[in-house]
């Protein structure tokens, strides 16, 4: 079965938890390229990913987040970008079980595109553009662009896709709420955002990270009333990140998650998961709900 | 008010740059705050007043409506730019001496940390609030704030993080510079933070957004 058929299917897709904070708890520093362990510590790698196969997860995002030209160049890494998206794809496709899903991440350059930076939107299409080589080579599903916050720049990662790949693309934005309802660090609201997305034919559209699942439930509430019949994809974070005794925590444990899930399906969401500060165990909650609705 | 610094105040509003600059639409072809500056000091008015009746208030209603949720990173940012290029014309004066700076701003995102949207921001609008501006970049260790510090002892420090990853290691250097320097005054600020971690790692003060930084700072001159 394909990603697409799978979405079709109205079966729930089960998505991964956060990649980055598993990575932390496993001994990456801050400061140390995260796609960089995808050929320096392969294991680890496929450890994180088998570990969400294990609890429950239909799909796994990869580890190339950052795997983007412009964000590798930060690290003196972008004449190696094809290699680390090529194996953060890899790495995944090795542990998965048959009938699951590998999605490739790409993430936003974190620079501005013209007038507001001195990005061209050239430069910026052409930053996503081996990630999607490398990735669809690799043998990757499909792709998630996750956490944008530009319309303009998704659009870009959007053009990579399409120009280099016949695999579909789920497309995730980041929101906070305003007294106009939610809107992202650039000021993109929810129905320009579906509205885009909708004529650019994105498999599956919504939201990733933000602060927590009962705020999640907020801003899905709104992408349902743009929306009757988007295919919705859903990753909260686990709560505002917190210090105790000197330890970054999140508030919000698997429990806490789970427990408010059932009104994130009441939105009726085609695919679910975490982001920041969410584990295998918040994802193995999330299937025990899921499978008792 | 003066109709010159009512117009250079709407241009840093809007964003308007320069005459040339395409942004905003609705401006296309008018000054932008590089000329109205040049001409609002050829028409005798003093650097001081340009700056406090102009370019303070035009960026103090953009900041304040990022604040509220009414505008957005992209309006901060050209708003800023067009801010900058006012600033120029005002600089020499400042290097003169004929206008006083409030104090010296020292910023940096922390280390391991490469995000640098939010930092160049608020470094933006407090310059243009009247501060020099020491920029130390991204991925700053706790070694350089110090030395800093030790340059400019009345600073004002500003740290900046995007990364759940990261805002850890400002603990790590609110204390490096706290063992010197006890009282110092310390700002932090990114998406991650909270009014509960600043006080946890013992900075000074959060603010969610610029203009509270730079409010922080008028009433720490005051």
């Amino acid at each position: 079965m394909t990603l697409t058929e799978r979405i079709e299917s109205r079966k729930i897709l089960i998505l991964d938890g956060a990649t980055g904070s598993e990575l932390i708890a496993r001994g990456l520093i801050a400061g140390e390229c995260p796609e960089l362990w995808n050929i320096s510590h392969t294991e680890i790698i496929k450890d994180i990913s088998a570990s969400y196969f294990a609890a429950g997860s239909d799909a796994v995002l990869t580890n190339t987040f950052g795997g983007s030209l412009l964000k590798l160049r930060a690290y003196n890494l972008e004449s190696q970008a094809y290699e680390l998206n090529f194996w953060g794809a890899r790495n995944a496709i090795s542990v998965k079980p048959e009938g699951k899903f590998v999605i490739g991440s790409i993430g936003p350059s974190g620079l501005m595109l013209e007038p507001f930076g001195d990005i061209t939107y050239q430069e910026m299409t052409d930053s996503f553009v081996v990630q999607v080589k490398a990735m669809t080579d690799a043998g990757v599903d499909g792709f998630m662009l996750e956490t944008f916050t530009d319309l303009e720049e998704i659009k870009c990662a959007i053009c990579a896709v399409k120009e280099n790949s016949d695999l579909p693309f789920f497309a995730s934005m980041t929101f906070s709420n305003t007294p106009d309802g939610h809107k992202t660090m650039m000021g993109v609201s929810v129905t320009d955002f579906v509205e885009a997305m909708q004529s650019a034919n994105a498999l599956l559209v919504g939201s990733n990270c933000g602060n927590g699942i009962l705020k999640m439930i907020d801003l899905a509430k709104e992408f349902r009333s743009v929306s009757a019949t988007i295919n919705l994809l859903l990753k909260a974070n686990a709560g505002e990140p917190h210090l105790h005794d000197g330890v970054l925590c999140y508030s919000e444990s698997p429990e806490m998650f789970a427990s408010n899930l059932t009104d994130l399906l009441a939105i009726s969401p085609s695919a679910v998961g975490g982001c920041c500060g969410t584990n295998p165990e918040h994802i193995r909650r999330i299937k025990q709900v899921i499978e008792t609705v | 008010m003066n109709e010159l610094l009512e117009k250079l105040s709407l241009a840093v509003e809007s964003g308007k740059i320069n005459k040339l600059s395409p942004y905003p639409p609705a401006m296309r072809g008018l000054d932008g705050a590089d000329e109205l500056c040049q001409q609002a000091l050829e028409a005798g008015i003093k650097p001081e007043v340009i700056l406090n009746d102009a370019l303070i208030p035009g960026m103090g209603r953009i900041g304040k409506k990022f604040s509220d949720g009414k505008a957005f990173v992209p309006e901060m940012l050209i708003a800023a730019k067009a801010m900058s290029a006012a600033l120029k014309h005002i600089k020499p004066f400042f290097t003169s001496g004929e206008v006083k700076r409030k104090g010296v701003f020292v910023i940096g995102t922390v280390m391991g940390d490469l995000h640098d949207i939010g930092k160049n921001l608020v470094a933006m609008m407090i310059e243009g609030s009247g501060w020099e501006v020491i920029d130390l970049g991204v991925d700053v260790k706790p070694e350089k704030f110090l030395e800093a510090i030790n340059q400019h002892p009345d600073c004002v420090i500003g740290l900046s993080a995007l990364l759940t990853t990261t805002m850890v290691n400002m603990e790590t250097i609110v204390k490096q510079i706290r063992a010197q320097y006890p009282d110092h005054k310390i700002l932090v600020g990114g998406a991650p933070l909270s009014h509960d971690f600043c006080k946890k790692i013992g900075a000074t003060f959060y603010s969610s957004d610029p203009q509270g930084a730079v409010e922080f700072l008028e009433r720490s001159v005051a």
